[in-house]
Protein backbone atom coordinates (compact mmCIF):
# COMPACT_ATOMS: atom_id res chain seq x y z
CA UNK A 1 0.00 0.00 0.00
CA UNK A 2 1.46 3.27 -1.07
CA UNK A 3 1.06 6.63 1.05
CA UNK A 4 1.49 9.72 -0.07
CA UNK A 5 2.17 12.37 2.75
CA UNK A 6 2.00 16.06 1.98
CA UNK A 7 2.47 18.98 3.55
CA UNK A 8 0.32 21.27 1.62
CA UNK A 9 -0.07 25.43 2.76
CA UNK A 10 -2.57 25.96 5.03
CA UNK A 11 -3.93 29.20 3.56
CA UNK A 12 -6.38 29.79 6.48
CA UNK A 13 -3.41 30.14 8.84
CA UNK A 14 -1.87 32.85 7.03
CA UNK A 15 -4.62 34.89 6.99
CA UNK A 16 -5.79 34.38 10.68
CA UNK A 17 -2.38 35.72 11.97
CA UNK A 18 -1.44 38.25 9.66
CA UNK A 19 -1.19 41.84 11.47
CA UNK A 20 -4.40 43.87 11.78
CA UNK A 21 -7.99 42.33 12.42
CA UNK A 22 -10.44 41.58 14.76
CA UNK A 23 -9.21 40.37 18.13
CA UNK A 24 -10.68 36.99 19.60
CA UNK A 25 -12.59 38.76 22.13
CA UNK A 26 -14.11 41.85 19.18
CA UNK A 27 -15.06 38.50 17.38
CA UNK A 28 -16.86 36.79 19.94
CA UNK A 29 -18.94 40.03 20.77
CA UNK A 30 -19.37 40.50 17.16
CA UNK A 31 -20.94 36.61 16.24
CA UNK A 32 -22.55 37.35 19.69
CA UNK A 33 -24.56 40.00 18.82
CA UNK A 34 -25.42 38.89 14.88
CA UNK A 35 -26.88 35.96 16.98
CA UNK A 36 -28.78 37.92 18.98
CA UNK A 37 -30.01 40.23 16.35
CA UNK A 38 -31.83 37.15 14.71
CA UNK A 39 -33.09 35.95 18.06
CA UNK A 40 -36.60 36.62 17.38
CA UNK A 41 -36.99 35.72 13.68
CA UNK A 42 -35.35 32.49 15.28
CA UNK A 43 -37.55 31.45 18.19
CA UNK A 44 -40.40 32.18 15.39
CA UNK A 45 -38.98 29.56 13.04
CA UNK A 46 -38.13 27.47 16.05
CA UNK A 47 -42.31 27.55 17.15
CA UNK A 48 -43.11 26.99 14.00
CA UNK A 49 -40.96 23.85 13.66
CA UNK A 50 -41.97 22.55 16.58
CA UNK A 51 -45.80 22.52 15.63
CA UNK A 52 -45.00 21.21 12.36
CA UNK A 53 -43.48 18.28 14.79
CA UNK A 54 -46.60 17.96 16.88
CA UNK A 55 -48.50 18.19 13.47
CA UNK A 56 -46.42 15.40 11.33
CA UNK A 57 -45.98 13.10 14.52
CA UNK A 58 -49.57 12.64 15.06
CA UNK A 59 -50.22 11.75 11.27
CA UNK A 60 -47.68 9.49 11.95
CA UNK A 61 -49.64 7.52 14.55
CA UNK A 62 -51.51 4.90 12.62
CA UNK A 63 -49.24 4.02 9.50
CA UNK A 64 -45.87 6.03 9.32
CA UNK A 65 -44.88 6.59 5.62
CA UNK A 66 -41.31 7.00 5.32
CA UNK A 67 -41.46 10.32 3.65
CA UNK A 68 -42.95 11.48 7.32
CA UNK A 69 -40.48 9.98 9.43
CA UNK A 70 -37.69 11.54 7.72
CA UNK A 71 -39.20 15.12 7.59
CA UNK A 72 -40.04 14.97 11.64
CA UNK A 73 -36.02 13.86 11.31
CA UNK A 74 -34.84 16.65 9.63
CA UNK A 75 -37.27 18.99 12.07
CA UNK A 76 -35.64 17.61 14.75
CA UNK A 77 -32.58 17.97 13.50
CA UNK A 78 -33.13 21.82 12.96
CA UNK A 79 -34.89 22.24 16.34
CA UNK A 80 -31.49 20.75 17.94
CA UNK A 81 -29.53 23.19 16.02
CA UNK A 82 -31.08 26.11 17.19
CA UNK A 83 -32.35 25.26 20.53
CA UNK A 84 -29.16 24.99 22.15
CA UNK A 85 -27.72 28.58 20.27
CA UNK A 86 -30.49 30.51 22.12
CA UNK A 87 -30.56 28.71 25.69
CA UNK A 88 -32.65 25.93 25.63
CA UNK A 89 -30.00 23.46 25.72
CA UNK A 90 -32.91 20.69 27.26
CA UNK A 91 -35.40 21.34 24.35
CA UNK A 92 -31.67 20.47 21.56
CA UNK A 93 -31.50 17.57 24.16
CA UNK A 94 -35.01 16.13 23.27
CA UNK A 95 -34.90 16.67 19.57
CA UNK A 96 -31.36 14.90 19.61
CA UNK A 97 -32.94 12.18 21.57
CA UNK A 98 -35.99 12.15 19.30
CA UNK A 99 -33.48 12.22 15.98
CA UNK A 100 -31.83 9.03 18.03
CA UNK A 101 -35.01 7.36 18.08
CA UNK A 102 -36.16 7.92 14.57
CA UNK A 103 -33.10 6.70 13.01
CA UNK A 104 -32.63 3.32 15.12
CA UNK A 105 -36.69 2.66 14.35
CA UNK A 106 -35.76 3.46 10.69
CA UNK A 107 -32.43 1.38 10.24
CA UNK A 108 -34.79 -1.62 12.17
CA UNK A 109 -37.83 -1.00 10.00
CA UNK A 110 -39.87 -0.70 13.07
CA UNK A 111 -42.83 1.68 14.47
CA UNK A 112 -42.53 2.56 18.32
CA UNK A 113 -45.45 5.00 18.26
CA UNK A 114 -45.65 5.41 22.60
CA UNK A 115 -41.76 6.14 22.10
CA UNK A 116 -42.32 8.70 19.53
CA UNK A 117 -45.25 10.04 21.53
CA UNK A 118 -43.41 10.84 24.28
CA UNK A 119 -40.72 12.44 22.61
CA UNK A 120 -43.29 14.76 21.48
CA UNK A 121 -44.62 15.26 24.88
CA UNK A 122 -41.48 16.08 26.04
CA UNK A 123 -40.69 18.53 23.57
CA UNK A 124 -44.05 20.32 24.33
CA UNK A 125 -43.20 20.46 27.39
CA UNK A 126 -39.80 21.82 27.13
CA UNK A 127 -40.44 24.38 24.88
CA UNK A 128 -43.16 25.66 27.71
CA UNK A 129 -40.56 28.37 29.37
CA UNK A 130 -43.21 28.17 32.08
CA UNK A 131 -41.99 24.82 32.97
CA UNK A 132 -39.00 26.16 34.04
CA UNK A 133 -37.75 24.39 36.85
CA UNK A 134 -34.25 22.75 35.87
CA UNK A 135 -34.08 19.52 37.89
CA UNK A 136 -37.66 18.47 36.33
CA UNK A 137 -36.28 19.04 32.99
CA UNK A 138 -33.61 17.31 33.45
CA UNK A 139 -35.77 14.33 34.73
CA UNK A 140 -37.98 14.74 31.21
CA UNK A 141 -34.54 14.14 29.45
CA UNK A 142 -33.18 11.39 31.25
CA UNK A 143 -36.54 10.20 31.05
CA UNK A 144 -36.19 10.44 26.99
CA UNK A 145 -33.00 8.91 26.81
CA UNK A 146 -33.93 5.92 29.04
CA UNK A 147 -36.62 5.46 26.17
CA UNK A 148 -34.14 5.79 23.75
CA UNK A 149 -31.67 2.83 25.11
CA UNK A 150 -34.82 0.31 25.62
CA UNK A 151 -36.33 0.84 22.39
CA UNK A 152 -32.71 0.33 20.74
CA UNK A 153 -32.01 -2.98 23.28
CA UNK A 154 -35.31 -4.49 21.99
CA UNK B 1 -29.59 34.23 7.46
CA UNK B 2 -28.55 30.76 9.13
CA UNK B 3 -27.37 30.87 12.65
CA UNK B 4 -23.30 29.77 10.96
CA UNK B 5 -23.63 32.28 8.36
CA UNK B 6 -24.79 34.85 11.42
CA UNK B 7 -21.36 33.64 13.40
CA UNK B 8 -18.40 33.70 10.68
CA UNK B 9 -20.34 37.04 9.64
CA UNK B 10 -19.02 38.74 13.24
CA UNK B 11 -15.92 36.83 12.92
CA UNK B 12 -15.30 38.94 9.99
CA UNK B 13 -16.17 36.58 6.97
CA UNK B 14 -16.39 38.96 3.95
CA UNK B 15 -17.63 37.30 0.66
CA UNK B 16 -18.85 33.58 1.94
CA UNK B 17 -19.97 31.20 -0.68
CA UNK B 18 -23.10 29.63 0.52
CA UNK B 19 -24.38 27.06 -0.82
CA UNK B 20 -27.75 25.02 -0.19
CA UNK B 21 -26.29 21.39 -2.36
CA UNK B 22 -23.07 19.60 -2.59
CA UNK B 23 -23.37 19.91 -5.92
CA UNK B 24 -23.26 23.58 -6.21
CA UNK B 25 -20.60 23.31 -3.33
CA UNK B 26 -18.39 21.37 -6.09
CA UNK B 27 -18.89 24.12 -8.63
CA UNK B 28 -17.75 26.71 -6.28
CA UNK B 29 -14.25 25.29 -5.54
CA UNK B 30 -13.95 24.85 -9.28
CA UNK B 31 -14.83 28.66 -9.34
CA UNK B 32 -12.40 30.14 -6.21
CA UNK B 33 -9.93 29.37 -4.07
CA UNK B 34 -10.86 28.88 -0.91
CA UNK B 35 -10.22 29.28 2.95
CA UNK B 36 -11.87 27.58 4.77
CA UNK B 37 -14.47 24.91 4.14
CA UNK B 38 -17.82 24.37 6.86
CA UNK B 39 -20.53 21.83 5.93
CA UNK B 40 -23.88 21.41 7.73
CA UNK B 41 -23.41 17.24 8.20
CA UNK B 42 -27.22 17.90 8.27
CA UNK B 43 -27.38 17.60 4.28
CA UNK B 44 -29.34 14.67 3.24
CA UNK B 45 -27.83 11.24 2.53
CA UNK B 46 -24.74 12.18 3.86
CA UNK B 47 -24.02 14.52 1.44
CA UNK B 48 -21.81 16.73 3.12
CA UNK B 49 -19.71 13.58 4.08
CA UNK B 50 -19.72 13.08 0.10
CA UNK B 51 -18.82 16.30 -0.47
CA UNK B 52 -15.75 16.00 1.49
CA UNK B 53 -14.69 12.58 0.28
CA UNK B 54 -15.28 13.97 -2.85
CA UNK B 55 -13.31 17.52 -3.05
CA UNK B 56 -10.18 15.66 -1.26
CA UNK B 57 -9.90 12.97 -4.25
CA UNK B 58 -10.24 15.92 -6.53
CA UNK B 59 -7.74 17.37 -8.62
CA UNK B 60 -8.85 21.08 -7.15
CA UNK B 61 -5.90 22.53 -5.74
CA UNK B 62 -5.39 24.33 -3.78
CA UNK B 63 -9.62 23.82 -2.76
CA UNK B 64 -8.68 19.68 -1.80
CA UNK B 65 -6.60 21.09 0.55
CA UNK B 66 -8.20 23.57 2.44
CA UNK B 67 -9.57 22.64 6.13
CA UNK B 68 -12.52 21.46 6.55
CA UNK B 69 -15.21 21.64 9.10
CA UNK B 70 -18.09 19.79 9.69
CA UNK B 71 -20.86 21.11 12.00
CA UNK B 72 -23.39 17.59 12.71
CA UNK B 73 -26.28 17.53 15.06
CA UNK B 74 -26.98 14.00 15.43
CA UNK B 75 -25.22 11.93 13.33
CA UNK B 76 -27.66 8.77 11.54
CA UNK B 77 -25.77 5.08 12.63
CA UNK B 78 -24.97 4.94 8.40
CA UNK B 79 -23.45 7.77 8.33
CA UNK B 80 -21.16 7.49 11.54
CA UNK B 81 -17.78 5.64 9.33
CA UNK B 82 -18.77 8.40 6.73
CA UNK B 83 -18.45 11.23 8.47
CA UNK B 84 -14.80 9.94 10.33
CA UNK B 85 -13.70 8.98 6.60
CA UNK B 86 -14.32 11.74 4.76
CA UNK B 87 -11.11 13.41 5.18
CA UNK B 88 -12.60 16.47 7.29
CA UNK B 89 -10.37 18.52 9.49
CA UNK B 90 -12.45 18.49 13.00
CA UNK B 91 -16.14 17.64 13.40
CA UNK B 92 -17.99 19.59 15.21
CA UNK B 93 -20.87 19.25 17.10
CA UNK B 94 -24.71 20.93 17.04
CA UNK B 95 -25.39 23.14 19.03
CA UNK B 96 -22.48 25.57 17.97
CA UNK B 97 -21.64 28.59 19.95
CA UNK B 98 -19.49 31.52 18.66
CA UNK B 99 -16.71 30.36 21.47
CA UNK B 100 -16.64 26.67 20.02
CA UNK B 101 -16.42 27.45 16.66
CA UNK B 102 -13.76 29.94 17.02
CA UNK B 103 -11.68 27.81 18.83
CA UNK B 104 -11.83 25.03 16.29
CA UNK B 105 -10.88 27.34 13.49
CA UNK B 106 -8.16 28.68 15.41
CA UNK B 107 -7.37 24.83 16.28
CA UNK B 108 -7.54 24.28 12.50
CA UNK B 109 -5.42 27.43 11.95
CA UNK B 110 -2.65 25.81 13.35
CA UNK B 111 -2.62 22.49 11.94
CA UNK B 112 0.26 20.58 11.81
CA UNK B 113 -0.85 17.34 10.52
CA UNK B 114 0.20 15.94 7.66
CA UNK B 115 -2.21 15.49 4.27
CA UNK B 116 -2.20 11.94 3.89
CA UNK B 117 -3.30 9.97 0.58
CA UNK B 118 -4.22 6.35 0.21
CA UNK B 119 -6.63 4.23 -0.97
CA UNK B 120 -9.03 3.99 1.32
CA UNK B 121 -8.85 7.43 2.79
CA UNK B 122 -7.76 11.31 1.58
CA UNK B 123 -7.37 14.23 4.16
CA UNK B 124 -5.64 15.16 7.00
CA UNK B 125 -3.69 12.53 9.31
CA UNK B 126 -5.90 10.96 11.70
CA UNK B 127 -3.76 10.56 14.58
CA UNK B 128 -3.82 13.56 16.19
CA UNK B 129 -0.61 12.66 18.25
CA UNK B 130 2.39 10.29 16.69
CA UNK B 131 2.78 8.30 19.63
CA UNK B 132 4.18 5.23 16.99
CA UNK B 133 1.94 1.95 16.02
CA UNK B 134 -0.66 0.30 17.99
CA UNK B 135 0.89 -2.29 20.47
CA UNK B 136 1.32 -5.70 18.87
CA UNK B 137 1.51 -4.15 15.34
CA UNK B 138 4.61 -4.45 14.85
CA UNK B 139 7.24 -1.58 13.08
CA UNK B 140 4.24 0.57 11.78
CA UNK B 141 3.14 0.80 8.68
CA UNK B 142 4.29 4.64 7.55
CA UNK B 143 8.48 5.42 7.54
CA UNK B 144 7.41 8.25 10.06
CA UNK B 145 6.49 5.38 12.63
CA UNK B 146 9.91 4.27 12.77
CA UNK B 147 11.65 7.86 13.86
CA UNK B 148 8.71 7.65 17.00
CA UNK B 149 10.49 4.78 18.44
CA UNK B 150 13.91 7.29 18.82
CA UNK B 151 12.13 10.02 19.85
CA UNK B 152 11.66 11.27 23.55
CA UNK B 153 8.64 9.94 25.78
CA UNK B 154 5.42 11.59 25.90
CA UNK B 155 5.14 14.94 28.13
CA UNK B 156 4.03 14.04 31.21
CA UNK B 157 0.03 15.64 31.62
CA UNK B 158 -0.05 18.72 33.18
CA UNK B 159 -1.12 19.07 36.72
CA UNK B 160 -4.03 21.18 37.40
CA UNK B 161 -2.48 21.83 41.01
CA UNK B 162 0.80 23.12 39.95
CA UNK B 163 1.34 26.71 38.93
CA UNK B 164 3.60 27.21 35.39
CA UNK B 165 4.86 30.59 36.49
Amino acid sequence: MTVITRRPDNRLSRIIWAPGGKTVAQALEDAQGNLEEGRLECLDALRVKLEEIQALGRKAEQAPKLAIVQTLYSLSSEVLDMAGVYGMPELGQAAYSLCELLDNLAARKMWNWPAVQVHLNGLLLLADPVNAQPEARQHVIDGLRQVCRRVATR
Amino acid sequence: MNLLSRIFQGFGVRDPYRCYTAARAMEVCEEADLDLVVCDGSLKDGQAYDFVAALRRSDLAPNRFAPVMVVAGHTPLDQVQKARDCGANFVVTKPVTPRTLLERVLWVAQEARAFVELDGYVGPDRRFHNLGPPEGTGAGRRRSDAAVEAAAPPVAPIDPEESLL
